[in-house]
Parts: C-alpha cells; sequence; structure tokens
C-alpha cells in the first residue's frame, strides 16, 4: 500500500469521524410554548452495555427505556443518547466527552463504582450532571472531590440498622461474610461488622472472593464456615457467585440463615437456582407496581437499579426538584434497605 | 476428613472438567499450529445450544445431542470459510490469533443479543449423592463420567487408529503426510469435529455445575491452552496429566494459600514446570 | 473539540504501545502477551511516587527504572523457554501482577483503584488543559519512538531482525543473543512504562483492570492489524482500531441490542483483516511475519 493511499486513508478517517460528530451533534430542543406541544427533553446515558457489567448496565437501560416509553404516553419524548462504555474506564471518558460534544450535560449512567471514579475529573471539568442509578457515595472513590452525581441506590451503611434487626431474630451468634474483591465488598464487610457487633455477635470466618473464581473458592469457603460452626451467613456478589454460591450451600447440606444482596433473590425467583430455604435478601426492593410493569415488558425481575434508572429519567424529564430527593452528598433520600425472606 | 472429601470432589471434577477442554484444544493445535482464541467460542456455543434445547422442553439426552449437532456443524461452517482461507494465505500465527478473537467477539455479540448478558443455570433442580463425609451433586458425576468417556475415546483413538496416526503426521509434518497420502482435509474436518465436541461437553459440565454467560468460555480457554503446555502441545493422550497436576495445585492453592492467589499460585508452578523441562532438553 | 483531544491523547498513548511492542514481535520476534503489565508497572510505579510527593519527572524515572530492571529478570528468567512457552510464561507474569495489584490493596488500594492522580507539572506549568497535555504527549512519544526507529535502524537492530529469522546461525558468528533479547525486552518495556505514565496522570484514576490479559491481547491486535514489524504501521493500526469503536458510535443501530451489534461488527472487521491483508494493513510486503 502506497505511502499516499495510507495518508488518505487516514485523512478521509479523520474527516469521517469529525464530520459523523458534527451531523450527529447538538439536537435542538423545541421550547414549548403551550399546553399542545409535545414536550422534548434529551438526555444521555453511559451505560456498560458489554463488559464485566454487561448484566448491570442492560438492566438500568430496561428502567430508562420503560420511563421514556411511559413518558412518551404522557407526551414527553425522551431523547436518550445511549453509549456503551464496555466497563472501560477510558471509554467512558470517551462517551463522556462525545456526549459534552453533542451539547448534553446531563447523563445517567456510570455503571460501576471505579467506572464512577474514572469519570469523576472529566465530570468535573465539563460540567455534566451525572444521575448515576447504581451506585452510592460509600463505594465511589473521589465522591467528595464533586457534587455532580447524584447517586440512586441507598447509601450501604443504612443497611446496619436492617441487618442488626435480623440477625438478632435469627439469634446470629457465629457469623460469616462472604464478599466480592471489590469496593462494594469491601463496603459490605465493614457494614456487616459494624452490624455485628451491635447485635452482639462474631464474625468467625470472612472470604473476599475475585471475580469469575466462585466456583473454585465456594466449596472451600462453605467447608470453613461449616468447620468454624458459623449460624448465620451473610453473603454479597454477582448473580453468576449468588448461583454457585446456594448450589454449594445445597451440596454441602448446610442450612443455615441467609443474608444476601438482591442477585441472590434474582437468582431464585427468576428460576435459575432451586430456593434451599432460610435465605433472605436485603434490598431497596423495586416497588410492586414497577416489578409488575417490568416483568410485562422484559420478562425479567428488576434489580433496585432498574428502578433507580426509571425514577431518575422521570426526574431528569420533568424536571423535579432534586434537593428534597438528595442529600448533601449526592445519595438519594429515597429508598431504605428492606430484609424480606425469599419466597 | 470432610475437608479431604471435598477436595477430592472438587479436585476430581476440575480433572474431567480440564481434561475434556485440554484434548479439544490438542486438537485444534494439532492442525493449526496457533492459540485459537475461536475454540472459547466453540465452548460458547455448545453450552448455549444444550440451553436453549433445554428452554425448549427437550430432555437432557437430547438437549446434549442437539448441542452437540450444533456445535460441530459451527465448526465446520468456520474451519471451512475462515481458517481454510487463513492457512491459502500462509497468515502468521499472531494474525491467525487476531482473526480468532474476532471470531470469538462475533459468537460472543450473538449469543449477548440472543440470550442477553445474564448468567444462566443449565439445570435448577440438582440432586445429591451423599455418603458419609463425601457430597457429590449429579451434575458433577455426570461430568466426571462424561470426562472420563471422552478421555478414554480420544485416547483410544490417539493411540490405536489411522486417525490418530495421521493427526500426528499432519501436526509433525504436513507436507510429508501429504506426500505419503494422509488426506489433509479428511484430518483437519475430523480434528476440529472432535475439538467441537470436546468444547461443547466442557461448556454443559461446566453450565451444569456453576451458570454461563457469554464471557464465561474465555478463562476456561486459558485454563486449556496452560493444561496443554505443561505435558506437550498437540498430545492428547497425555491432556489428562496436565489436568491432574492443574487442578491439584489450584485447588491446593485455594484451600491452602487463599483464593486471590490461586491464579499466581499455578502460573508460578506452571513456569518453574516448564524452565525446568527446558533445562533438561 | 474536548472529544476530538481526548481521543488524540488516547491514540498516542496506544501508538506508543503498539510500536514499541511491534519492535519486540516484530523485530525481535518475542512473542510477548505481558506488554499490558509493563503499561501497568509504569501507571501505579508513577501514581505511587506522585502520591509520595514526588514530582513527574522524578516519578516517570523511578517508573522507568523500576520497569527496566523488573523487565530484565522477567525476560532472563524466560530466555531458556521455547515460542509458544515463553508467550505462556509472559501471560503467568500479567497473571502475577494482575494478583499482586489486587491482593496490595494496602498500597495500591485493590480493585477500587487509586483515584486522584495529579496532571503533571514540566517546567513549571500544570498540564491541566488537554491541548497542553495532547502537545506534551506527542513531545514525549514522538521522542520515543524515534529512538526506537533509531534502534530498528541501527545495527542493534539489524541484529533483532537475524535473531528474529535465524537464531542458530547468528550463533555461529558469537552474537550474544540473550544479551539483545533482554536489552530490547527491556527497552520495549521502558517505552510501554512511559505510556503508562501518561495514561496515570491524563485519566487520574488506575485500576487492575486497564492492564490486564485482555489489554494485552488488545494491543498484540493493534500490532498484528498495522503489520509485524513496521513502526508506522502499527501506529496506524493503533489509530484505526481505537477510532474504529469511536467511529461504531455513530452507526445507526438498534439501541436494544446497539452494544451487542457493534461487538459483532468489530469482530467481522477483523476477521476481515485478518483474511484480506494477513500481513497487515500497512506493513511491507516482503517482511515474514514472527
Amino acid at each position: 500500500m502506497s505511502k499516499y493511499t495510507v495518508a488518505i486513508g487516514g485523512v478521509g478517517l479523520v474527516v469521517l469521524l469529525v464530520g459523523a460528530i458534527l451531523i450527529s451533534g447538538k439536537k435542538e430542543v423545541p421550547v414549548v410554548t403551550s399546553l399542545a406541544q409535545v414536550q422534548e427533553v434529551t438526555m444521555g446515558a453511559v451505560l456498560s452495555l458489554t463488559g464485566a457489567a454487561a448484566n448491570d448496565g442492560n438492566d438500568i437501560k430496561n428502567g430508562i427505556d420503560l420511563a421514556v416509553s411511559e413518558l412518551k404516553k404522557r407526551g414527553t419524548v425522551v431523547h436518550v443518547d445511549y453509549q456503551d462504555d464496555a466497563t472501560d474506564p477510558k471509554k467512558t471518558i470517551s462517551a463522556l466527552e462525545l456526549l459534552k460534544a453533542r451539547d448534553i450535560s446531563t447523563v445517567v449512567g456510570l455503571t460501576w463504582g471505579y467506572i464512577a471514579s474514572a469519570a469523576i475529573p472529566t465530570v468535573n471539568k465539563e460540567n455534566i450532571t451525572i444521575f448515576s442509578p447504581a451506585n452510592s457515595s460509600d463505594i465511589v472513590a473521589g465522591a467528595s472531590t464533586t457534587n455532580r452525581i447524584y447517586y440512586g441506590a441507598v447509601n450501604n451503611y443504612k443497611k446496619i440498622e436492617p441487618t442488626t434487626a435480623w440477625l438478632a431474630s435469627v439469634r446470629a451468634t457465629n457469623l460469616a461474610l462472604i464478599a466480592t474483591q471489590d469496593a462494594w465488598g469491601s463496603a459490605h464487610t465493614d457494614v456487616w461488622s459494624q452490624a455485628s457487633l451491635k447485635a452482639g455477635a462474631r464474625v468467625v470466618y470472612t472470604e473476599t472472593i475475585p471475580y469469575g473464581s466462585e466456583a473454585d473458592v465456594m466449596p472451600v469457603a462453605i467447608h470453613k464456615i461449616k468447620k468454624q460452626k458459623a449460624d448465620a451467613i451473610l453473603w454479597t456478589g454477582t448473580e453468576a457467585g449468588a448461583i454457585v454460591f446456594l448450589k454449594e450451600l445445597e451440596r454441602q447440606n448446610i442450612h443455615i440463615p441467609v443474608l444476601g444482596t438482591n442477585y441472590i433473590r434474582i437468582a431464585i425467583v427468576d428460576g435459575k437456582v432451586a430456593n434451599p430455604g432460610m435465605v433472605s435478601s436485603i434490598e431497596s426492593p423495586a416497588t410492586a407496581d414497577f416489578e409488575q410493569r417490568f416483568k410485562k415488558a422484559y420478562g425479567l425481575s428488576p434489580s433496585v437499579y432498574a428502578e433507580s434508572a426509571y425514577r431518575m429519567t422521570y426526574q431528569i424529564a420533568e424536571k423535579q426538584d432534586l434537593v428534597s430527593s438528595y442529600d448533601a452528598k449526592g445519595d438519594t433520600f429515597g429508598g431504605q434497605w428492606v430484609v424480606a425472606g425469599v419466597r | 476428613m470432610e475437608a479431604l472429601s471435598t477436595a477430592t470432589v472438587q479436585i476430581v471434577w476440575t480433572i474431567a472438567t480440564y481434561t475434556v477442554l485440554s484434548i479439544g484444544f490438542n486438537y485444534l493445535w494439532s492442525i493449526n499450529r496457533f492459540f485459537d482464541i475461536g475454540y472459547a467460542a466453540q465452548i460458547l456455543v455448545g453450552a448455549y445450544s444444550f440451553y436453549a434445547f433445554e428452554r425448549a422442553g427437550a430432555s437432557l439426552p437430547v438437549a446434549a445431542c442437539g448441542a452437540l449437532g450444533i456445535s460441530v456443524i459451527c465448526a465446520l461452517i468456520l474451519e471451512r470459510f475462515v481458517y481454510v482461507r487463513l492457512r491459502a494465505q500462509y497468515a502468521s500465527p499472531l494474525m491467525s490469533l487476531i482473526v480468532s478473537v474476532g471470531v470469538l467477539a462475533v459468537v460472543q455479540g450473538v449469543v449477548s443479543m440472543l440470550f442477553t448478558t445474564q448468567s444462566q443455570t443449565l439445570v435448577v433442580a440438582e440432586h445429591y449423592f451423599r455418603f458419609s463425609t463425601v457430597s457429590v451433586s449429579y451434575s458433577q458425576i455426570l461430568t466426571i463420567i462424561l470426562g472420563c468417556i471422552v478421555y478414554m475415546c480420544a485416547r483410544y483413538v490417539s493411540t490405536h487408529t489411522s486417525f490418530g496416526t495421521q493427526v500426528r503426521a499432519v501436526q509433525d509434518n504436513e507436507q510429508l503426510a501429504r506426500t505419503s497420502g494422509v488426506g489433509i482435509a479428511r484430518v483437519r474436518s475430523l480434528s476440529v469435529m472432535c475439538a467441537a465436541v470436546c468444547a461443547t461437553v466442557a461448556g454443559i459440565g461446566v453450565g451444569l455445575n456453576t451458570s454461563i454467560n457469554p464471557a464465561f468460555s474465555m478463562s476456561l480457554l486459558l485454563d486449556a491452552v496452560v493444561i496443554s503446555m505443561i505435558f506437550g502441545l498437540g498430545n492428547i493422550p497425555r491432556a489428562i496429566y496436565g489436568a491432574m497436576l492443574f487442578s491439584c495445585i489450584e485447588v491446593a492453592s485455594v484451600w491452602v494459600v487463599g483464593p486471590g492467589w490461586k491464579d499466581a499460585t499455578t502460573f508460578s508452578v506452571l513456569i518453574m514446570l516448564l524452565l525446568y523441562r527446558s533445562a533438561k532438553t | 473539540m474536548e472529544y476530538l483531544i481526548h481521543l488524540s491523547i488516547i491514540l498516542l498513548i496506544y501508538s506508543g504501545l503498539a510500536v514499541s511492542l511491534s519492535v519486540l514481535v516484530g523485530k525481535a520476534g518475542i512473542f510477548s502477551v505481558a506488554h499490558a503489565t509493563w503499561f501497568g508497572v509504569g501507571a501505579y510505579a508513577t501514581a505511587l511516587s506522585m502520591f509520595g510527593g514526588y514530582s513527574y519527572g522524578t516519578s516517570v524515572v523511578v517508573a522507568i527504572s523500576v520497569t527496566l530492571v523488573v523487565s530484565a529478570f522477567v525476560s532472563i528468567v524466560l530466555l531458556p523457554l521455547a515460542k509458544e512457552q515463553y508467550a505462556i510464561g509472559s501471560f503467568g507474569y500479567s497473571v502475577l501482577f494482575s494478583t499482586i495489584l489486587i491482593q496490595g490493596a494496602s498500597v495500591t488500594h485493590g480493585t477500587v483503584g487509586m483515584f486522584g492522580i495529579p496532571r503533571p507539572t514540566v517546567f513549571g506549568f500544570l498540564l491541566e488543559s488537554n491541548i497542553s497535555f495532547l502537545v506534551f504527549t506527542a513531545v514525549v512519544l514522538g521522542s520515543a519512538v524515534t529512538i526506537l526507529w533509531y534502534i530498528t535502524r541501527s545495527h542493534f537492530g539489524r541484529v533483532l531482525c537475524a535473531i528474529r529469522d535465524d537464531e542458530p546461525a547468528l550463533k555461529v558468528f558469537h552474537y550474544n543473543i540473550n544479551h539483545f533479547k533482554v536489552l530490547i525486552y527491556a527497552i520495549t518495556s521502558a517505552v510501554a512504562a512511559l505510556c503508562g505514565t501518561l495514561y496515570a496522570t491524563y485519566v487520574s484514576f488506575i485500576d487492575p483492570s486497564s492492564f490486564s490479559l485482555t489489554e494485552s491481547i488488545f494491543i498484540l491486535t493493534l500490532v498484528a492489524v498495522g503489520g509485524l514489524g513496521s513502526l508506522r504501521g502499527s501506529a496506524l493500526g493503533a489509530a484505526t482500531l481505537m477510532l474504529l469503536p469511536e467511529m461504531l458510535r455513530f452507526v445507526g443501530v438498534p439501541s436494544e441490542s446497539a452494544a451487542e451489534w457493534r461487538m459483532v461488527i468489530y469482530g467481522i472487521l477483523l476477521v476481515y483483516v485478518g483474511l484480506y491483508r494477513p500481513q497487515g494493513f500497512f506493513a511491507r510486503p516482503h517482511l515474514t511475519a514472527a
């Protein structure tokens, strides 16, 4: 290939890219002058639709899409500019910069904690307002350096009281903790340790499991839980981890109370694993009404992130007051952690 | 005692899965001589085909046969339309690896579209066999039995049939094998089919015992590559020894050292083993 | 405009990675799957150094020194291994590095990552704006690539090509092959570390997932698509593959499965390159593959 061809190709690629940006950007939002007119709102969504966080990212997207379809029936057309960051921090920044180039300054997304952390400098520099359905300030490193992120997930430290109450109800004295090896896991380990102190229980075993290693680690973990004579387990992890965890509990014939985060309920309710009994989940439950509508639309159970995303889309579209919904750290006032048995 | 029995069950199941994985990878290596990431795509196709048949209401044997059929057909299509062309152009091993990465990306995208990115299980209601301190699920027993069958068949084929001899001939020197009258295209097709069968069995085995998702096959492929390397790439009868060693090290490191260091311990031992072997030769 | 500047910076960094790996794999024939490891060593060494109060210049020196020493050690350890085994050995080091990053959370912050890495101050001038960082990156990486280009054009570079093409023949002429291999491995790893210092200070956040095996394979892809052994080709290949996902953002696909469609399109394009241009888009025809 000649140098001339290479040069032409390279210039062509850059021209195509710049042209695409110019053509696709800067949507004019019509001003509503009468009630008869349809209101149009434009927002961005930077989600992990592929990669490690794809499960959560697609769940959030479904929540947004449900809100968009409902708002359309009410006369508000919401244009959502979806961008996939493939759970890669540098692509998150690219996506945010692209949306800013298109004059979109309100964005829903940043699926996981470390993705949000990576985005903070760009968010501050470009004055982008972020609505993050799946995060809370306690799991985002650098959260205190910005006031431009609103967190849809209830702060995990509010789990201390309901967890303490659950521990008391099952009369737990020896606790086992199983968590993922990330910010979410370490926040939960801290929360559970505080709850166990309050409940007068002792933590006899703690295991943090790297992503993808659940199948290898769980037999060991469950065996050690048995050996330490734990009488209750606190669990958090991914859906794949929940499936392995519950199967291994059954295989090793362990029937002690388990309190897990939302994926444990989803794995059972969606029929992916049998209900071993004695399993409770702590979550900000999706309202029954939302769950019904979500299941009707997608045939899946929603996670709490989907409803957060749904709620946030309404907040953006209807320009709702945010001061009454979020505290100084950006954490939502709404929602609470509720412990419920999994049927 | 209970720890020993739990660890033993884990090791035996892991050996069965890794043996099958390694045999399949060795078949591909014999004919292609590059790290074929497309093997991960075959695992994905096999596992999700089984899932699709099961969801459609098929029984386990019917779903398995259906999955094997689809996997073999997909593998042959890939071989015919992608790898044959690559070989015809004398593509380097690196470029072939890149193409196989592309194949995996396509298959992952299609699987994600059809089945979503959520984890799926291949069996919901599990049954368990319990005897004293030993507790084994029927899925694990099935995987172990399938692993044994696949290994015995592969070993027999490799050492007692002309096909096995021909595979080794092609692996050693393709030109000479062609001159000797070996049907290269037939050997390649059959090897690809064997690899697809192994990939499907391994994918189903893992799916029955844990869960499947569009990204689960890549880590299995990496394990297969490492295990195949231990006793020599392309050495099908010895695949089980590599699987045994790898499984024991992996399970031992989880039990003794800790889960976070599992991969590091396994690879450190592997590197030392490779260095020892190269020092010997 | 900021979007394009951001893309340009990332493109330059990954071009630097691709060019350095191209010298290692294409010129010297050393098939390493650990290039992202050195990228990560540079990034983490810089972050730790800057958090310790040292200037960017000192941090770069620290990062490159650490990388030179560690990569030379790794190279010496892996020397006896044959080609395929070398690749697995380098992969093993990549896994070891990732494990250290995750397990050494007290130093590296584990999977949470290191946040708030400051921008560099060069000769008293803080590179706060992206445009100034772009200029700085272009100057630094341009210099590094020029040095690599000079190396490949020198006697040292010719020996590397000879090692790639016919190592036993070279031994007859009493060349210390191991010396050359270790040296080029260390040099190319140092360039990767330099890219890591730039990445860490630009994105201001690093975590172990950015330096995994997947990233190493991606860098290999950049080299293969561009053309093995061709420095210009590798840089252009990096530009092509880095810009491609961004171009795909503008491709109109149904939003319900847009991300999956883009993955499929990306995969098809990789297959297409392999089938119709197996030597790489920008490679010179007479080069033999490693």
